[in-house]
């Protein structure tokens, strides 16, 4: 075995890596990244400038549909939706940078990350694509008054058409979001298995834990789905009258 | 800002004298040059994020270990069609001092490629003859596990050896 400590110390370190400056510090620092907690970094933060363009739609429109108590009222329910589901996208996003702290040991990282990952990821996952439709129905209410100035009546077709983009948009975006998990999932899963048997137990327990805390958040959202669906129900209803 | 430039500054001096760390544990993880450079770029990325949030809590060489191995473990391959293009000649972007033991360095770095990724992480560690208390710490297995992983990972890359030498 000693062989094989000659061999290593035989490599050249410093071939093929350039010497590290200011310069290229800063390019490593803004470089593209492929670790699993970039990639579900990655997903917040899609997430978050959705938010902000739905902030950019529903305050507007607080002043511009002043004069339609049913819109104002439509678009007031959405800013308290979107304040929900803010709070609780930092509250994820914070979690998981918990979760994701490369600076513990190995198999805490992984069980911390797996159990994110498994637990709380799901239900972030069905806020974000929740966010879609506080900024794609205020997006529509926005696009009206700007391009025609008032709130253009819609025919059976046109709520169909739009029904069926939201749903689309909301249903594929958590689809896609936990798709795109389960991969990572897998890999920790099998980095978990192979480093220590008990490692994996370890992380189960963590996630029944975790399990039993998750209650709260599950209701939170159902609340805030229904409000949601409400509020679309509500615009078509006033839009059609 | 000022702070943060300070940062920045101490940063860059740490990571040019750890360069040669970062380096093996690319070359542990990757099959050709692109894999190690992108791989490097990401251990430095993990390494400055945390950066910030180092407090001196543990050895420099444990932290610097803990995130540059959990980053390697945790990364994804970007192109794996790519990667299984070049997979046969693996080593040929590991550059060794005596062109003599080029062979044997070589056979070391394809046994280990055949080592999953936390078996990796291990025999790095204990090649870089660090102790089994840093590499439990590092791990974060108990310094028995360490032990007797140890004994079958050696014995896993004698029986690979022995088989890359028969073919």
């Amino acid at each position: 075995m000693n062989d094989l400590r000659n061999g290593w110390e035989n490599i050249d370190e410093f071939a093929g890596i350039p010497g590290i400056g200011i310069t290229s510090v800063e390019r490593f620092i803004q470089g593209r990244s492929s670790s699993i907690a970039s990639k579900v970094r990655g997903i917040f933060v899609r997430d978050f400038i959705f938010k902000t363009l739905a902030f950019l739609f529903i305050v507007p429109n607080l002043f511009l549909y002043r004069d339609d108590p049913g819109i104002w009222l439509i678009n007031a329910i959405l800013g308290v939706l979107w304040i929900i589901f803010t709070l609780l996208g930092i509250k994820f996003f914070q979690e998981f940078k918990r979760s994701a702290d490369p600076a513990r040991s190995s198999r805490e990282n992984l069980s911390s990350l797996l159990t994110f990952l498994t637990r709380r990821f799901p239900y972030a996952a069905m806020t974000a694509a929740t966010s879609y439709v506080c900024t794609f129905l205020p997006g529509i209410l926005f696009y009206f008054v700007i391009a025609y100035g008032y709130l253009k009546p819609f025919s059976p077709e046109n709520y169909l058409v739009f029904s069926f983009l939201g749903v689309l948009g909301t249903v594929s975006g958590y689809v896609l979001d936990i798709r795109a998990v389960r991969h990572h999932i897998q890999h920790i899963r099998i980095c978990l298995s192979d480093l220590n048997d008990n490692a994996l137990a370890m992380a189960s327990q963590h996630i029944e834990m975790k399990r039993k805390m998750d209650h709260l958040i599950t209701i939170l959202i159902q609340v805030a789905i229904l409000l949601v669906f409400l509020g679309f129900i509500a615009v078509f209803k006033s839009v059609l009258t | 800002m000022d702070q943060f430039r300070a940062n920045k500054g101490s940063f860059t001096r740490l990571l040019e004298e750890n360069r040669g760390i970062i380096h093996k544990i690319c070359l542990m993880y990757t099959s050709n040059q692109t894999d190690k450079e992108d791989l490097y770029q990401e251990i430095c990325l993990q390494l400055w994020r945390s950066f910030r949030t180092y407090r001196n809590e543990s050895k420099f060489s444990t932290w610097l270990y803990r995130v540059s191995l959990n980053t390697a473990i945790s990364s994804l391959r970007k192109n794996r069609r790519q990667v299984e293009t070049v997979q046969l000649d693996q080593t040929e972007h590991v550059a060794v001092r005596d062109s003599e033991r080029q062979g044997k360095t070589r056979m070391l770095l394809k046994a280990v490629s055949r080592l999953n990724k936390v078996d990796r992480a291990i025999i790095l560690l204990w090649l870089e003859e660090k102790e089994y208390a840093e590499i439990s710490e590092v791990m974060g297995i108990s310094q028995s596990a360490v032990s007797v992983r140890l004994v079958r990972i050696r014995e896993k890359l004698k029986s690979i050896i022995k088989n890359l030498e028969d073919e």
